[in-house]
């Protein structure tokens, strides 16, 4: 299995600027070919700076551990392979698609540009950007190619922007955070986009998202992030019926729940996620968790080790699935 | 005439009219000049506007008319040797400091900071006592004095852009780094560096005329405007046709170029732009 994933991350730790602490702190996971893969975790857990490393676009950053898409290491590596492999096999649709466009370029110019480095012709590379905005649903994409960015709505410019990382046909698609500045109807135009996409062309799809609810109906795989480590790793089918891990449990209870809402407030996770360089012993949930046991606060934070379906890096498993069950 | 829909108000209109006539007569005036703009005839001494010398003729019977559309050609011709080079160096020192960040951007910097304490007026004076007066030494001093601006600006601008998320996104696509510089950090600082390079037109016209007035910049014989005004202002009583055209060419020039930036930055700005595709 190891050999067949297409990429393959070991140990990865990110540190800003001169800071000690670790943004993200040795994460290990796997991406098969076509697989589908959900990163989820609250605000500053990591997820965008482990993506971001991978394809050494992080400023001002000190990243350690390996990243091998196809065996070919990534973490260090210089400029001319990152750019063999940045758009032309890892697609990157950024977060806010409000700021990911150029202003004074034409959308067209920026889905084609990649195109046009790799030695297309302008008219060939045009036409290719036209036949791309039509596959992502960007209506009357003939003269919409020669628009600006600020002429579209956000869910056109994401649509946008999603055309920009597939103009180059990707092995892999990488979305953070795609939903994030849309609207639910708009978010869910984008997301089935995406899938169909990925599945039309054989691509493997990474979400990386806050929203467990956007993930459990994309993706087949799911990692949940908190504090820069992997704390479980799930399916979809398996996720919401049995965490395992007591935060995923905590992020599955904030999701609001429909069929008995009345007069009921949403649940919190008490607390806040800890500050990078101020991680507590032990378990880093563990001042947040309501399984904690004075075992949880001392010594090194837990490995993630294997169970069942997915993996854990919850040392009270078994008390957790006895009590929350 | 697609051109002409993006122009605003009739005041924009003439204004950008204005600006191409004196880059035209800048180009075509020595051919529709009627007189020799050196040509030295005493018989006819401060004439005034007439059909003969539309702007009248100066105290030693030069046509002013004709030294005036030289001029254009002289003024014209230097600002613009001045912004050219400069604008070239400012851009290329400031692209390569903010992109380099770190010791190169400190030295860098600190170099233009030496730069930018010159006055140019002084500066230009120095020049002139030490490799004698004229127009190059003008020019000489203004390059020198006028360059650490642009670095300045274009460093701001680039380092403000440098981090913006379609940089990232750019660099995700596997765009390579010139390619980023040419079509996506120049491009958006462009908009800023035009209005400074048209309103710096504007205001180099005006220092040269400046130094010329006062000695240290073209010579007297020359036919440049700040010369000239200089060269009539001791018969401004009798004659004041010799400082009037002359003075009325710099301010026109400077007040168009002027206009002409603010239009730039509107066309140059997509979101500013009156015309939908």
């Amino acid at each position: 299995m190891q050999n067949s994933n297409i990429l393959e991350v070991e140990s990865l730790a990110v540190r800003f600027g001169e800071s000690r602490a670790r943004a993200v702190d040795e994460i290990s996971f796997g991406l098969a070919k076509g697989e589908t893969l959900g990163i989820a975790g609250e605000s500053g857990s990591g997820k965008t700076a482990s993506i971001l490393s991978i394809l050494g676009l992080l400023q001002r950053a000190t990243v350690k551990g390996s990243a091998k898409f196809e065996g070919r290491e990534l973490i260090g590596a210089d400029n001319k392979l990152l750019n063999e492999i940045r758009g032309k096999r890892i697609g990157l649709v950024l977060q806010d698609p409000f700021a990911a466009l150029d202003p004074v370029k034409t959308v067209g110019h920026q889905i084609s540009e990649g195109l046009r480095a790799s030695g297309w012709s302008k008219k060939r590379a045009m036409k290719h950007a036209i036949h791309l905005l039509e596959e992502v649903g960007v209506p009357s994409a003939s003269q919409r190619v020669n628009a600006y960015p600020h002429q579209f709505s956000g869910g056109m410019r994401q649509r946008v922007v999603i055309a920009m990382a597939l103009a180059q046909d990707p092995d892999v698609l990488i979305a953070d955070e795609p939903t994030t500045a849309l609207d639910v109807r708009i978010q869910k135009q984008v997301l089935d986009l995406m899938k169909q996409q990925c599945e039309n062309r054989g691509m493997s799809l990474v979400i990386i998202t806050h929203d467990l609810g956007v993930i459990s109906n994309y993706t087949d795989r799911i990692i949940i992030m908190y504090a820069g480590k992997i704390v479980e790793e799930s399916n979809r089918l398996k996720l919401f019926d049995q965490p395992l891990h007591p935060y995923t449990q905590g992020l599955l209870d904030c999701l609001p729940n429909l069929g008995n809402s009345e007069n009921e407030y949403l649940k919190t996770i008490g607390g806040q996620p800890p500050i990078p360089g101020k991680l507590p012993s032990g378990c880093r949930y563990h001042p947040r968790c309501s399984f904690t046991e004075p075992v949880c606060t001392q010594g090194d934070n837990p490995q993630l080790v294997p169970v069942k379906w997915g993996r854990s890096a919850c040392i009270q498993l078994e008390k957790f699935l006895r009590e929350s069950q | 005439m697609k051109f002409l829909r993006y122009m605003g108000s009739p005041l924009e209109i003439a204004a950008v009219g204005f600006a191409a006539l004196m880059v035209l007569l800048a180009i075509i005036g020595p051919l529709i000049a009627p007189h020799d703009p050196y040509e030295v005839d005493f018989f006819n001494r401060f004439l005034p506007p007439s059909t003969e010398y539309f702007f009248g003729t100066d105290a030693t019977g030069r046509d002013v008319f004709s030294r005036v559309l030289y001029g254009a050609r002289l003024t014209l011709a230097s600002a613009l040797v001045v912004i050219v080079i400069v604008a070239l160096i400012g851009i290329i020192i400031g692209v390569v400091s903010a992109l380099s960040g770190g010791l190169v951007d400190d030295v860098l910097m600190r170099f233009t900071d030496i730069w930018l304490a010159f006055p140019p007026l002084v500066l230009a004076m120095g020049f002139a006592a030490a490799f004698g007066a004229g127009i190059n030494a003008a020019i000489l001093a203004l390059i020198i004095t006028w360059w650490p601006g642009y670095a300045r600006l274009t460093r701001a601008l680039i380092v403000e852009t440098k981090d913006k998320d379609f940089i990232v996104a750019a660099k995700a696509m596997g765009i390579g780094k010139i390619r980023t510089i040419i079509f996506h950090l120049i491009p958006n600082s462009l908009d800023v560096l035009f209005v400074q390079l048209t309103l710096d037109v504007a205001a180099v016209i005006l220092v040269i005329s400046g130094l010329s007035f006062i000695g240290v910049g073209a010579q007297i014989p020359l036919a440049e405007w700040g010369a000239m005004i200089a060269d009539g202002r001791s018969a401004m009583s009798r004659a004041w046709w010799v400082v009037f055209f002359p003075g009325l060419a710099i301010l026109l020039t400077a007040v168009s170029f002027n206009l002409v930036g603010d239009i730039l930055r509107r066309e140059l700005d997509p979101a500013l732009r009156r015309r939908e595709f």
